[in-house]
């Protein structure tokens, strides 16, 4: 609803003409930490996410992340999202871990005897160890936050430095999805984050 | 030649801890000052002013520069209503007004900066921590010079409270990092910090004292 | 380069222009903008709504209201302070929240605090003051560290998209006046409102380092820059007898007589003296 007497009046108290184009804005100034190394983001990535009530498991293949997410589920049942790198390790193939929903009654159903939730994230965040997620009808909120446990599985790639890198490589990319989350720290629930 | 000054008490020293205005009158007077106290004298508008309402806030400061007229040097116990007085005065226009703001000081910078003095022959054979004014030193160089006083380290002074305008408690989680520093007194120079630290310790019965800076340079 | 304060200042000065590429943004991408001239108005609106829709609503909403949006003179001068949160209404199918920030180029709103649990809220209704606007995603790495704290974040673009079985069915921003305006109007004051509310200015400094203000507002000067916003019993009755009984040091001292016998713990300082500095100071005989 655009409200043409609010912007008249606002325009007159900023002095403006309608479509007055703007003067340049103002750079922000992002601190880009491009010159960390990989085992400097995943350390300070570890300090600041465990920190935070986080479990941080790094592996070597994604045959060991398998054996991983079979010891977390300890034969309770998951859903996971129906990401092709989920399928790439394996994940989706494994016993117990339900995926490919069709649509939302099943999802609602299979939701509500699973215990785990598997997803991966965009990214990384070492600096603040925060993990980047976006929901998509592949990975809908309903895996990601709805229950108790969450296990989130990503390449060691995706660990940017800090929010300044994310935005400064790729500014528009929040604008194309529906949600993004910063998850910073476990916000009560019980996450796990393995890193292949 | 005598050296003069005039107490500017202010409302809430005068109304509830006179000890401070008394103290520092008697450290004025150890460090060679001749000490009046102009009895016409009530508030400097902060507390109105902080409130939101300039037009009484300044009607006060107005008052002031009456009752302050040809007084000297004006030193007062509080480190905010000296920067109201400062800092407002010389908005109102007029010669006399920013003629004012130029002689009134807060108590601890006119020792080290008018009187020149930082030993005032205290002695406070206590374990303190000190709160700081924010931009002011002298506070801290003055208590270095109190025989027998023990500085303590009191990083994190979050949850003071506030007086006027928004009303704040100080946080419980402060009186107990003050307990847990091992002092017996806390050492200030805001009147105003010190009464809600008094309430908050009295409510919580922790023995602790707030002290202004002029009580502990007062004693011997 | 830039600070966080010429940031803010650019937004304000050209915020015309941002509110209308945030409204295009987000209206492209199926949210809905509303502009509401008060927090009143925002209450009125959400009990329309949820009258429509049949959900029932607090007695509170109200405050509710004001906390998730006090208005900037409000919030500086120390009235509700929760600005930021959210609300969870009608058995979880609604959902209001406060932005922290609004992303004009990107038309996303940026909230902080938790994600809504599972499938979320049927409907999310974003409730913020026209000043915050952001022009770019970009500025978020700089302007978030000032707010997120330990909390997790979340930007919303619109509501649910085809193919999506879960997200609002519908979001809504409100974009409230509350009062702005006029302190636009006013260079003097328009950088009031380049706060951000992260509260370091209402919270007492830690030893002996002075607040300073991330977007450069003079802090001291706040209650002076919003006098004329404020309600206006501070011009009223009280106001003025404060300052009639400040010049007349007679009166003053019965009153603070008078203050100093009823003295009541509430008030959170310890019992007064039963002497004023000046009945002490007479009476030893002192000049
Ligand atoms: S410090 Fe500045 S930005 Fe933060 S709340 Fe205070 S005025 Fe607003």
């Amino acid at each position: 609803m655009p409200d043409d007497a609010l912007f008249e009046t606002l325009r007159a108290a900023l002095g403006r003409k309608r479509f007055q184009k703007p003067s340049t804005p103002p750079e922000p100034e992002l601190a880009i930490r491009n010159y960390w190394t990989g085992e400097e983001r995943l350390q300070q990535f570890r300090r600041a996410f465990t920190g935070r009530g986080g479990h941080l498991h790094v592996v070597s293949s994604a045959e060991e992340a398998r054996s991983l997410i079979g010891d977390l589920q300890a034969g309770q049942e998951a859903i996971a999202a129906s990401l092709p790198w989920l399928a790439e390790c394996g994940i989706l193939d494994l016993a117990g871990v339900q995926s490919g929903f069709t649509d939302a009654e099943l999802l609602r159903n299979a939701g509500r005897t699973a215990r785990i939730g598997i997803i991966s994230c965009h990214c990384l965040l070492a600096e603040s160890g925060t993990v980047v997620l976006r929901s998509s009808p592949e990975q809908p909120g309903s895996i990601g936050f709805g229950l108790p446990v969450t296990v989130i599985v990503a390449p060691r790639r995706k660990l940017l430095g800090n929010l300044d890198e994310l935005l400064q490589m790729n500014p528009r990319s929040f604008a194309s999805f529906r949600e993004t989350v910063l998850l910073n720290g476990s916000e009560g629930r019980d996450i796990h984050l393995i890193l292949i | 030649m005598t050296k003069r000054v005039s107490l500017f008490v202010t409302c809430v020293v005068d109304q509830l801890m006179p000890r401070a205005a008394l103290a520092m009158a008697d450290v004025l007077t150890r460090v060679g000052y001749d000490v009046e106290f102009r009895p016409a004298q009530t508030c400097c508008g902060r507390s109105v002013y902080e409130m939101g309402c300039r037009e009484q806030a300044q009607a006060a400061g107005a008052y002031c520069v009456d009752v302050f007229a040809g007084a000297g040097y004006v030193v007062t116990p509080s480190t905010a209503c000296a920067a109201t007085l400062r800092k407002r005065l010389p908005e109102q226009g007029g010669p006399a007004a920013a003629e004012l703001a130029g002689r009134v000081w807060e108590f601890s910078r006119f020792l080290v900066e008018i009187a020149r003095v930082e030993d005032v022959g205290a002695r406070f054979e206590h374990p303190v921590v000190f709160q700081d004014a924010e931009g002011l030193n002298g506070g801290r160089r003055l208590l270095a010079q109190v025989k027998g006083l023990r500085l303590l380290p009191l990083p994190d002074w979050a949850g003071s409270g506030s007086f006027w305008g928004r009303s704040e408690p100080v946080s419980p989680a402060l009186v107990d990092r003050i307990a847990e520093s091992g002092a017996s007194h806390v050492v200030g120079m805001e009147p105003e910090r010190l009464l809600l630290l008094r309430g908050a310790f009295a409510k919580r019965d922790r023995g602790i004292e707030a002290l202004h800076l002029a009580e502990v340079l007062a004693s011997r | 380069m830039s600070t966080p304060a010429t940031v803010r200042h650019h937004v304000l000065t050209n915020l015309d222009h941002y509110l209308t590429e945030l409204e295009e943004q987000l209206t492209a991408k199926g949210g809905k903008v509303v502009y509401l001239r008060s927090v009143e108005e925002v209450a009125d609106s959400i009990e329309l709504l949820a009258r429509e829709k049949g959900w029932p609503l607090p007695a509170d909403l109200r405050q509710q209201m004001e906390r998730l949006e006090p208005g900037v003179a409000e919030y500086l001068l120390g009235g509700p302070r929760e600005a930021g949160g959210s609300l969870l209404l009608a058995a979880g199918e609604l959902r209001i929240a406060s932005a922290a920030y609004l992303i004009a180029e990107a038309g996303a709103v940026c909230l902080i605090g938790p994600p809504a649990d599972g499938a979320g809220p049927r409907m999310q209704i974003v409730v913020a003051g026209i000043d915050r606007v952001l022009p770019r995603m970009r500025d978020v790495a700089v302007f978030l560290p000032l707010l997120a704290g330990e909390g997790s974040v979340q930007f919303l673009t619109g509501p649910r998209r085809a193919g999506e079985w879960d997200g609002p069915e519908e979001l809504y921003v409100y974009l409230v006046d509350g009062g702005r305006i006029p302190l636009l109007a006013d260079p003097a004051k328009r950088d009031v409102l380049r706060c951000v509310r992260c509260g370091a200015c209402l919270s007492s400094p830690p030893d002996g380092s002075p607040v300073v203000c991330p977007v450069g507002i003079d802090l001291e000067n706040i209650p002076g820059l919003l006098r004329r916003e404020l309600p206006p019993e501070t011009s009223g009755w009280k106001y003025r007898l404060w300052g009639f009984v400040m010049r007349r040091p007679r009166l003053y001292e019965f009153a603070g007589r008078m203050l100093r016998s009823f003295w009541r713990e509430e008030w959170g300082v310890p019992e007064p003296p039963a002497k004023s500095f000046r009945q002490t100071w007479r009476e030893e005989g002192r000049k």
